[in-house]
C-alpha cells in the first residue's frame, strides 16, 4: 500500500489546459474515486498518476518519493483500462503474467502468482482462452488479474465497468468491492457513474474543468454538496433547481421567493443579500407529494411516469419547469394527473448565481 | 432456388472475368510447350505439346544458381523492408518520436518516383560503392524503394490499433523495443504478411536495375534470363516463354499458399476490426 501526494499538478495539451492546478493527497489503503462529467480531466489525472502522460507542472509523490519524471514501470502501479487493453494475441494466462515476464521473474514464481490470482478471480477455466473467446466480464477479470499479479502499491482503474451491460456492471461492482479487501493496495478509481462512486469509495473527488469541485466521503457529498455542480452531479435522478430571489433576511435565515410562485425559509450557511438572485435545489427523493392543492407549495401535471417497481419517477410539468420526483413504488399516478408537491426546507439547498452554496 | 440461380450467375460472371484475366498466363505456358513451328499460332492451346523448350533453358542456364541469386536478393530485401518499415512505423505511430512525421511525409514522396528516373544516379552510386555484380547492389536499392510503401501500410495499421494496448505494455514494464516486439508486431501481423508478399513479388520481378547491376552470368537473377531468347536478329519464343513460366512459377505457388493472408492484409487496413 502506498500514499499518493499530488502537488500543484498541471497538464496542458497545446493551448488546451486540462488540469490547471490540482493538489490532492491519498492515504495508504484508501479507495479514492474520481468522478466528473466527460472532459473534466479525470482520466488525464489518472494517466498522469500512472506516468502515461508527462505533467506540464507540479509534482507527484508515491510513498513520499518524487516520481514525476519516472515512467510507469518505476512507479509500482497496476492499471485496469477502460477497454481492458488485453493483448489479443496472448491467452488469458500470458496476459495475466506478462508484466512478470517483462520483469524477468522466474517461471515457477510467475505460474504461482497466476494461479493465485486466477483462483481469486475465478479464472482457472479460462486461462488458455484468447481475449476474443472471453465474455465481457471474464475479460474484465483478466484485466484486473493482470494488474493484481504485479502486486502494485497503487492500483489505478479507469472506468473499468463502463463497457459492461447493466446487470454485469452491478455484479462486477460487488466483485471489485470484494477484491478491494483482498488487494493490499491504495486504489484510485475513475468513473462518471455516480452509483459506482457512491458504493465503492472511501472518498470521492468530484472534478469540474480539471479542478476539484469537492472531495469527501460519499454521504458528505450527498448531504452537504459544496456547490451547485456537485449537488447536480451526485444523486440520481439529478437534483431539481428552481430560480428565485431572497425576499428578506432575518437571524441567518432567508425567505426565498421563488419564480414558481411560492416561498420558503432556509437557514443560511454563507452570507447573502436581500434581492440576490438564487437557485433552490431539492432532490427528487426529498420532494413530498401531498393530497390537496391547498397544502401544496407547487402543483403541476404528471408528464412522464416511470414505474421501476421499487420506485416511481414522476416528471411533473409545473410553473417552475420540469420537476423530477422519486416516490415509492406503490405510488402510481397516470400521465396527466394533477400532482401537488412540497419541498421541505430542511432538505433543500440554496445556491447563488455562481453556484456557491448559501443554505 | 433463386439464391442458387444468383450464385450460379455470379460464379459464371467471375469465371468469365477469370478466363479473360488468365488468358495471357495460359498463352505463356502454352507457347512454352510448343515446337518452333507452332510458336506464332494464334490458338490458345496447340498440339502436340513438347517439353523441349524447358529442356533448352535448363541446359543453357545454371538455373539452380540463378534461382538462388533471385531468392537471396528477394528474401534479404523482404527481411530488411519488413524490419525497417515496421520499426519506423512504430516510432512514428506509437512512440511519436519528434521528426518522424516529417520524415514520413518526405518518404511518401519517393513513392511517386518511377524507378527508371533514378536508375542512372543509382548506377553511379552502386559503382561508387563497388556493388556492381554484388547482391548488395540490388538489395539496398530494392529495400530503399520498398520501405516507404511498407511504412504507409504498417503505419495505417498501427494508427488503427488501440493505443491503450501500448499504454498497458508500458504499465507492464515494457521498454520501447519490447513493446514493438511483443505487442506491435503481433498486432500488425496481417499487414506484415501483406508487405512481405508484396515486396517479394516486386523484388522477384524487378528487371531494369538487375539488368544494369548484374553483368556476370553467375550473378544474374531470374528476370534477366529471358533476355537472351529475345534478340534483335534472333528469337526463340518457345524458350522465352518457358523461362518466363519458370520465373512466374514460384510467385504463383507463393500466392496460392498465402493468398488468404494476402487478402486479409489488403482488407484489414480498410475495415477496422
Amino acid at each position: 500500500m502506498a500514499t499518493l501526494d499530488i502537488e500543484h499538478l498541471a497538464k496542458r495539451f497545446g493551448a488546451v489546459t486540462v488540469i490547471p492546478d490540482l493538489s490532492l493527497s491519498v492515504a495508504e489503503g484508501e479507495f479514492l474515486v474520481l468522478v466528473g462529467p466527460s472532459g473534466c480531466g479525470k482520466s488525464t489525472l489518472l494517466r498522469l498518476i500512472a506516468g502515461l502522460e508527462q505533467p506540464s507542472g507540479g509534482a507527484i509523490r508515491i510513498d513520499g518519493r518524487d516520481v514525476t519524471d519516472e515512467g510507469p514501470k518505476e512507479r509500482g502501479i497496476g492499471m485496469v483500462f477502460q477497454s481492458y487493453a488485453l493483448y489479443p494475441h496472448m491467452n488469458a494466462k500470458r496476459n495475466i503474467g506478462f508484466g512478470l515476464e517483462m520483469a524477468r521473474m522466474a517461471k515457477a514464481s510467475i505460474d504461482e502468482r497466476i494461479a493465485n490470482v486466477s483462483a481469486k478471480l475465478q479464472l482457472n477455466d479460462y486461462l488458455r482462452h484468447k481475449p476474443r473467446e472471453l465474455s465481457g466480464g471474464q475479460r474484465q477479470r483478466v484485466a484486473i488479474g493482470r494488474a493484481m499479479t504485479r502486486e502494485p502499491k497503487l492500483f489505478l482503474l479507469d472506468e473499468p465497468l463502463s463497457n459492461l451491460d447493466a446487470s454485469l456492471r452491478s455484479s462486477m461492482r460487488v466483485e471489485i468491492s470484494r477484491l478491494r479487501r483482498q488487494v493490499a493496495s491504495t486504489m484510485i478509481y475513475v468513473t462518471h457513474d455516480q452509483v459506482e462512486a457512491m458504493t465503492l469509495a472511501d472518498r470521492i473527488v468530484v472534478l469540474d474543468g480539471g479542478k476539484i469541485a469537492q472531495a469527501g466521503a460519499p454521504m458528505d457529498l450527498y448531504d452537504q454538496p459544496a456547490n451547485r455542480f456537485v449537488a447536480s452531479f451526485i444523486g440520481s435522478p439529478a437534483m431539481n433547481f428552481l430560480t428565485g430571489c431572497i425576499a428578506s433576511l432575518q437571524d441567518e435565515q432567508a425567505d426565498v421567493a421563488l419564480d414558481a410562485g411560492f416561498s420558503t425559509r432556509l437557514k443560511l450557511v454563507a452570507p447573502a443579500a436581500q434581492g440576490q438572485r438564487v437557485t433552490l435545489g431539492i432532490r427528487p427523493e426529498h420532494i413530498a407529494i401531498v393530497e390537496s392543492a391547498d397544502a401544496a407549495q407547487l402543483s403541476g401535471v404528471a408528464e412522464v411516469v416511470e414505474l421501476l417497481g421499487s420506485d416511481t419517477f414522476i416528471h411533473v410539468d409545473s410553473a417552475g419547469g420540469m420537476i423530477a420526483i422519486r416516490a415509492g413504488g406503490g405510488n402510481r399516478p397516470h400521465r396527466g394527473d394533477a400532482i401537488h408537491i412540497c419541498a421541505p426546507p430542511a432538505r433543500s439547498y440554496l445556491f447563488d448565481s455562481d453556484g456557491a452554496r448559501l443554505a | 432456388m433463386r439464391p442458387r440461380l444468383s450464385a450460379f450467375v455470379i460464379h459464371l460472371a467471375l469465371f468469365v472475368v477469370l478466363a479473360f484475366w488468365m488468358a495471357p498466363q495460359v498463352y505463356m505456358v502454352s507457347i512454352g510447350l510448343r515446337t518452333p513451328a507452332q510458336a506464332f499460332d494464334a490458338q490458345l492451346v496447340t498440339w502436340p505439346m513438347t517439353l523441349s523448350n524447358f529442356a533448352t533453358v535448363l541446359r543453357d542456364n545454371p538455373l539452380g544458381r540463378i534461382f538462388l541469386n533471385s531468392l537471396i536478393v528477394t528474401a534479404t530485401t523482404v527481411v530488411i523492408v519488413v524490419a525497417a518499415a515496421s520499426a519506423f512505423a512504430f516510432a512514428c505511430s506509437v512512440l511519436r518520436l519528434r521528426g518522424t512525421l516529417a520524415l514520413y511525409t518526405t518518404l511518401l514522396t519517393t513513392l511517386m518516383v518511377p524507378i527508371a528516373s533514378i536508375v542512372l544516379p543509382l548506377a553511379v552510386l552502386i559503382k561508387h560503392f563497388g556493388w556492381v555484380n554484388s547482391y548488395l547492389g540490388l538489395i539496398f536499392p530494392y529495400a530503399a524503394l520498398g520501405v516507404p510503401f511498407g511504412i504507409v501500410i504498417l503505419k495505417a495499421f498501427l494508427d488503427d490499433s488501440p493505443r491503450e494496448l501500448f499504454d498497458a505494455a508500458r504499465v507492464d514494464g515494457c521498454s520501447a523495443f519490447q513493446t514493438y516486439w511483443h505487442i506491435a508486431l503481433p498486432l500488425v501481423r496481417p499487414a506484415l504478411t501483406f508487405v512481405a508478399i508484396w515486396q517479394f513479388i516486386v523484388s522477384w520481378n524487378e528487371f531494369f536495375l538487375a539488368l544494369i547491376v548484374l553483368t556476370e552470368p553467375e550473378m544474374k537473377t531470374l528476370t534477366i534470363v529471358p533476355m537472351q531468347y529475345s534478340g534483335l536478329y534472333m528469337a526463340n519464343p518457345g524458350a522465352l516463354f518457358a523461362i518466363l513460366t519458370l520465373v512466374a512459377l514460384p510467385l504463383i505457388l507463393l500466392y496460392v499458399l498465402v493468398q488468404r493472408a494476402f487478402v486479409n492484409g489488403l482488407l484489414s487496413g480498410a475495415v477496422k476490426g
